[in-house]
């Protein structure tokens, strides 16, 4: 049986524009939240190139994704536990590809775009990518579910969902959500520490629905009321210009390779972690995270108390 | 034809989004309030930078030089929209710094995400000295 959906994105467009409306107002009237025409502008141009950029890709992917049906294992078709097992599914392979964005310079160069913004409202959820096709990621992100059995058109109508579902996490209008739903549920708090620079929070909280996942691999940061959030990457943009927005880190990768010494140097600067150098003189987070332990200790011994300084990190 | 009006919409709603924001408000540019508030900000956002004694505010608070504590770099920070962005000076950073009448310093990185930038110090002969100093391979 084959079937066609809608999608669901487009369904949600108009929802996502009353939001941040409602956002901007809330921002106005309370100062809790922060808006900047310049950056707003910024992330949604983003955001409309990237559904610009999926709807001339969506044939390459969907092209991959059927002609690897034929190899499935199993045939799940459309029964209704194949929706939820796949969205279940798919969340999981959320995660990793997430963790992966972060920790390989091939894949943060894609979804550095998403971080770039110091700011964090309605609009940064807009703020993706225009040239994801670059990674590869839909030749591996959906495939082994198709292989395990799930049909396409599940894959794609559930990765949407995932991705409607993260929108709303993007504000800081929103201080905690129960506490059971905090303990299950990617929330606001959980994924402002997600895009926080301070040591503390970098590499936490990978999670697209469900935190639980890193609960369970161990990457999970909750938001302490001590240590606000700075918002940004390392080296903060100097642009709102899209266009430099979305090709810096790959302009870097291909200058990093043009300058490089050896191909051992050359594939580290492509597949190593974001601030990999062969001589160790830049800082990846995991390096940052050790100078701020290190300083902290030192402050922990010579003054008896703990007042950590924030760093921002990619 | 569907996916056209799509996009078309969106980008409607885009501009319409930006100039509500606009015209909603709320947002402070940002300013450089002193030298030390720009060492200290440097001194977090750029980890390795100790700030030193040498340094200089821009006359409209849009920007600051700071040397380092060591004298090998110089922490450069900038007001853009409502946030501040740092940029660690080494030799070699600048591509060229070029100084305007009224101690005005035009500064072109080698940096992709912050290509062009603009000090205004208002004084010819320190922003001659700096621009040397930044220039300096």
């Amino acid at each position: 049986m084959d079937i066609e959906l809608i999608e669901p994105i487009y369904i949600a467009i108009p929802f996502f524009v009353a939001f941040i409306i409602a956002e901007m107002v809330y921002a106005r009237t309370t100062g809790k939240a922060r808006f900047e025409p310049r950056d707003s502008a910024a992330s949604l141009a983003m955001g409309l190139g990237n559904t610009v950029a999926g709807v001339v890709f969506a044939g390459i992917t969907g092209t991959w994704l059927t002609f690897i049906e034929q190899f499935a294992l199993f045939d799940f078709g459309y029964v209704w536990w194949a929706w939820i097992a796949a969205f279940v599914l798919d969340d999981f392979t959320y995660y990793w590809s997430h963790r992966w964005a972060h920790t390989v310079r091939w894949f943060w160069a894609d979804h550095v775009v998403h971080h770039s913004s110091q700011h964090y409202n309605l609009t940064t959820a807009l703020r993706q990518p225009w040239f994801t096709v670059f990674t590869f990621k839909f030749m591996w992100l959906g495939s082994w579910l198709v292989l395990l059995g799930f049909p396409p058109v599940i894959i794609a109508f559930v990765g949407s969902l995932n991705l409607i579902y993260q929108f709303w996490i993007h504000t800081e209008a929103i201080t905690r959500m129960p506490r059971w739903f905090e303990a299950v549920m990617n929330t606001p708090s959980h994924h402002r520490v997600h895009h926080a620079t301070n040591p503390i929070y970098l590499d936490r909280n990978y999670a697209g629905v469900f935190i639980i996942w890193d609960k369970m691999f161990g990457t999970f940061q909750p938001e302490l009321d001590e240590e606000r959030c700075r918002y940004g990457i390392v080296k903060n943009l100097g642009t709102w210009n899209p266009l430099r927005i979305s090709l810096h880190e790959w302009w870097g990768i291909a200058r990093d390779v043009a300058g490089s010494k050896s191909p051992k140097d050359a594939l580290g600067y492509i597949f190593a972690p974001p601030g990999w150098s062969p001589d160790g003189s830049r800082m990846t987070s995991k390096r940052i995270k050790e100078m701020w332990e290190a300083e902290r200790g030192s402050a922990s011994a010579d003054a008896g108390a703990e007042t950590p300084r924030r760093v921002p990190a990619e | 034809m569907t996916t056209l009006l799509i996009l078309i919409g969106a980008f409607a709603a885009v501009s319409a989004l930006v100039a509500f924001n606009v015209w909603i408000g709320g947002w402070s540019p940002s300013r450089i309030e002193s030298i030390e508030d720009a060492g200290e900000t440097l001194r977090q956002d750029l980890l390795i930078f100790e700030p030193g004694e040498k340094g200089v505010l821009a006359s409209d608070g849009l920007a600051a030089l700071v040397e380092s504590r060591d004298g090998k770099f110089v922490g450069y920070l900038s007001a853009r929209g409502d946030t501040l962005v740092s940029r660690l000076i080494e030799p070699g950073s600048v591509a060229r710094a070029n100084v305007r009448d009224g101690g005005v310093i035009m500064l072109h990185f080698k940096d992709f995400t912050f290509p062009t930038t603009r000090i205004t110090l208002g004084d010819d002969d320190a922003a001659r000295e700096w621009a040397e100093r930044l220039s300096a391979e």
